[in-house]
């Protein structure tokens, strides 16, 4: 799910949620209400640690992140100020994280903290709306004031900011407030797991939270719980007609449990709390799938469950192909903009059904790409999306976008051509032009000169790199002028949000990175295994670099277009030193390649079925698990050793 | 009178019988019964009602033929509706082969649409209306809904409604049953009570 039209709007809004989340806790001490929970014991704290905050709007900011806070007792009396109130952020090596110098949203008269008909980018929020803004906010996410005695004298303690606590004499007290939330929902999803949605109006931002509560056996009082958070905003216009900025604009996962002050030490023991956090973890992925149908409903674009999936990297083979299993078509199509995607192999045949069986365009036209993803291109997918690339409607015409990248069909050239040089958004003309650059060869001509022609119309820097990328995509000649090109610029798809960014504005930089794409492409589309091996290590070489690295971005992408090189790259899977990243290879385009291999195991014998079966592992396609299961169990020696290579091949992580 | 010549005489089987017996000179009578003493063997109505059968088929498929020629060429008709019947499938020898049947005849036509035509396949779905032809017809109005993901007659033979409740996320799109129903839980007085 992508964010299109509020990009400039909330740059600082992940910072500041990061922020506010703990905060909240913080501001939840301000003034006394609500019942008694826990009887104190000396005194709680409350911890909380924010993992995984993630963002659409500003590439970089807070990714892979880690804060943590330990959150000080405010008394809600004086002013909220550094010290023994303050919260302190910090990053995974500890290090303080300055909170950000300014927060760019301000209230409105309705108390909406995302601002409603008029522009979301406003002054400073002051200080005491922000403390509202904050309280909003985590009673929802769990019962808090469960988890705090209600008025507790902070008498005694050992540390330092306990002592201080004493000396100033504070009380602690409990508020709930709901500034600006026009109305709250919550769903009882399992024992004590639950969905909340928050809904700010008139902005339609929705704070939704996925949690799980752990109680006090002995007195059924709150030890702390997780949460997995998203703020979404739907598609729906705002109230002056200014295109809504839906999406999803921060996630993040939250673990929260209590002190006990007394002792300087957790109420449950860290590392029962790690096990129960470890469980929590494995239960998410079905707890979102089961939400995922009713998610997706009326739009498979807006499910902010499936783009958590994705992003947070919930889903392998075994547990997609087992949670799939019983969904429904719309759960179907909510995934499959995110699958065609990412490096994950799976079966064609459920979403081949789903299409078969649906009627919704949208959905549709996506389960067709997924199923297309596989390489099963049916020419009726290319009817369909022949058709829908005429569609005046934003959602199925970037659905059929998507197919038409994924089918690769030079007989959609026109259509893509039209919409690339026509009055189309800009979302739509990115689109456009993967689909046009993931034309295969060897006749791109028409696919580049569509691309050409929307370059010599002075698109934004966005659409330039875009147009750029799809050229080096091709591998066509007519983008070596642009190597040295003073407007030369790069970018590359966000694997987390599947979004086209602008990376490099830097021309001379940009031209490099070009040039090194194209070869990239080159040598997956005609060259060799080891040459293909050798591009893609010069490639991913900064992966995981911050700033991002866009090269190794494209050049993940690319990895799932290397079903053709599946058998060659089987000869190198165990070497030492290429062996790491030929299986990458082979597990990323392993849905495409997957089914010839099946087909080729029923013939094979001797070694050739050993290395097929190795290669059948090595995909971690889902089908593998029973086939290789079979062979092992077989009585023919050869057979059963096949069956045992395979199944080592596909337990193998790296 | 000029004499009548006999059928056998002119080579001419007539399906009249009455005309046997309007002549009623000796000679016609004894050809006369001649001839429906040969009837059994020769069986000329037989032969009669075929042909008779074959023309009426043949009328029919011309009439039908021009019906469809004439909607397409009519106000609205789809503007591939001439390159429909120059594709149309080809026999051997690279003669036209005219569709058999109605279903063949829609199915020759949809191929021949222009991918963005939306009137056409309207036309060619109202057209498979009238002739019974259901599964032609929910074939063209998704590809209708494909083109213009809003219509509402296509929206409306899926089962598709358009929500206009409370919920906001809903608002304005087309939901099916089962998600008309998650709209309706997920309207603020439901989903209060429910909390």
């Amino acid at each position: 799910m992508k964010n299109t039209d509020g990009r400039t709007h909330l740059r600082s809004l992940p910072a500041l949620l990061a922020l506010s989340l703990s905060l909240q806790a913080a501001t939840a001490f301000a003034q006394q209400l609500g019942p008694p929970g826990r009887k104190p014991e000396g005194g709680v704290a409350f911890f909380v640690e924010i993992a995984v905050p993630w963002s659409a709007l500003e590439l970089g900011d807070g990714r892979n992140e880690r804060f943590q806070g330990r959150l000080k007792i405010w008394d809600g009396e004086g002013p909220f100020h550094a010290g023994a109130t303050d919260l302190v952020l910090r990053d995974g090596r500890g290090e303080a994280v300055p909170p950000p110098a300014a927060l760019s949203f301000r209230l409105n008269d309705q108390g909406d903290a995302f601002g409603g008909g008029e522009s979301l980018k406003g002054s400073e929020l002051p200080r005491e709306l922000r403390y509202r803004l904050i309280a909003t906010s985590d009673f929802a996410l769990l019962p808090l004031r469960l988890l705090f005695p209600h008025e507790m004298p902070a008498s005694r303690g050992s540390t330092p900011a306990s002592r201080r606590i004493a000396r100033e004499g504070f009380r602690v007290r409990f508020e709930e407030r709901f500034a600006g939330v026009e109305r709250i929902s919550y769903t009882p999803l399992r024992s004590h797991s639950g969905r909340t949605v928050r809904t700010f109006l008139p902005s339609g931002f929705e704070l939704q939270d996925f949690t799980l509560t752990y109680e006090d056996e002995r007195d059924d009082t709150v030890m702390g719980g997780f949460g997995l958070r998203i703020l979404v905003h739907h598609d729906r216009p705002l109230e002056d007609g200014r295109p809504a900025p839906s999406g999803v604009h921060h996630l993040s996962v939250l673990r929260t449990h209590q002190l006990d002050w007394m002792r300087e030490t957790t109420v449950v023991p860290v590392s029962d709390w790690n096990k129960k956090y470890n469980e929590w973890w494995e239960r998410l992925p079905d707890q979102l799938f089961l939400e995922l149908s009713a998610d997706a409903a009326g739009n498979p674009f807006q499910s902010p469950v499936a783009f958590a999936l994705r992003a947070l990297r919930l889903l392998d083979e075994q547990t997609l192909h087992r949670l799939s299993s019983q969904a429904d078509a719309r759960t179907l199509s909510a995934l499959a903009p995110h699958l065609i995607e990412l490096p994950l192999s799976y079966a064609p045949d459920r979403f081949l059904g789903a299409w078969e069986a649906s009627v919704d365009p949208v959905q549709r036209l996506l389960l067709a790409a997924a199923v297309a993803e596989t390489g099963d291109r049916q020419p009726r997918f290319g009817i369909e999306a022949e058709i829908a690339l005429h569609s005046q409607d934003p959602e199925t015409l970037r659905a059929a976008l998507l197919l038409a990248r994924t089918l690769r069909m030079p007989e959609l050239i026109p259509a893509l051509q039209r919409i690339v040089a026509g009055g189309a958004t800009e979302e739509q003309k990115l689109l456009a032009l993967c689909a046009l650059g993931a034309q295969p060869g060897p006749d791109t001509g028409d696919a580049a000169d569509a691309i050409l022609r929307c370059l010599e119309h002075s698109p934004s820097n966005r659409l330039r790199a875009a147009a750029l990328c799809a050229l080096a995509d091709l591998g066509d000649p007519s983008l070596e002028p642009f190597f040295n090109d003073s407007q030369a610029c790069f970018g590359a798809r966000d694997p987390i949000s599947g979004q086209f960014e602008l990376l490099v504005e830097d021309s001379a930089k940009a031209g490099e990175l070009l040039y090194r794409l194209s070869k990239l492409a080159a040598a997956v589309r005609s060259g060799t295994a080891a040459e293909a091996l050798s591009a893609f290590e010069r490639a991913l070489a900064d992966e995981g670099a911050e700033p991002p690295d866009g090269l190794a971005w494209a050049a993940a992408e690319w990895s799932l277009r290397t079903a053709h090189l599946t058998r060659e790259l089987g000869r190198l899977l165990d070497n030492p030193r290429q062996g790491p990243l030929a299986r990458r290879l082979v597990h990323a385009s392993g849905r495409a390649s997957a089914g010839s291999l099946l087909s080729d195991l029923d013939r094979a014998q001797g070694a050739e079925l050993e290395q097929l079966a190795v290669l059948l592992g090595a995909t971690k396609d889902p089908r593998a698990r029973a086939i290789l299961l079979a062979l092992r169990n077989s009585d023919d020696e050869d057979r059963s050793d096949a069956g045992d290579a395979g199944f080592e091949a596909l337990r193998r992580e790296d | 009178m000029p004499e009548r010549p006999l059928p056998e005489e002119t080579g001419i089987e007539t399906l009249d019988p009455s005309l046997e017996v309007v002549d009623d000179s000796p000679v016609a009578r004894r050809t006369a019964s001649a001839r429906l003493r040969r009837k059994p063997a020769r069986a000329p109505g037989h032969w009669r009602l075929l042909i008779g059968i074959a023309a009426a088929v043949v009328a029919l498929g011309l009439c039908a033929w021009f019906v469809i020629e004439r909607g397409n060429s009519g106000p609205g008709a789809p503007a591939a509706a001439g390159e429909a019947a120059r594709s149309a499938p080809q026999a051997e020898g690279g003669e036209p082969a005219a569709p058999s049947s109605p279903t063949e005849r829609v199915a020759a036509q949809r191929e021949a649409l222009a991918p963005g035509d939306l009137e056409g396949r309207l036309t060619l779905a109202a057209y498979c209306r009238e002739h019974g032809l259901d599964d032609q017809r929910r074939l063209l109005l998704r590809e209708v809904l494909l083109l213009d993901a809003d219509n509402e007659l296509a929206r409306q033979t899926f089962g598709f409604r358009k929500y206009d409740g409370p919920a906001l996320r809903f608002q304005g799109l087309w939901l099916d049953a089962e998600e008309v129903r998650i709209a309706e839980a997920a309207e603020p007085e439901k989903a209060d009570e429910e909390h």
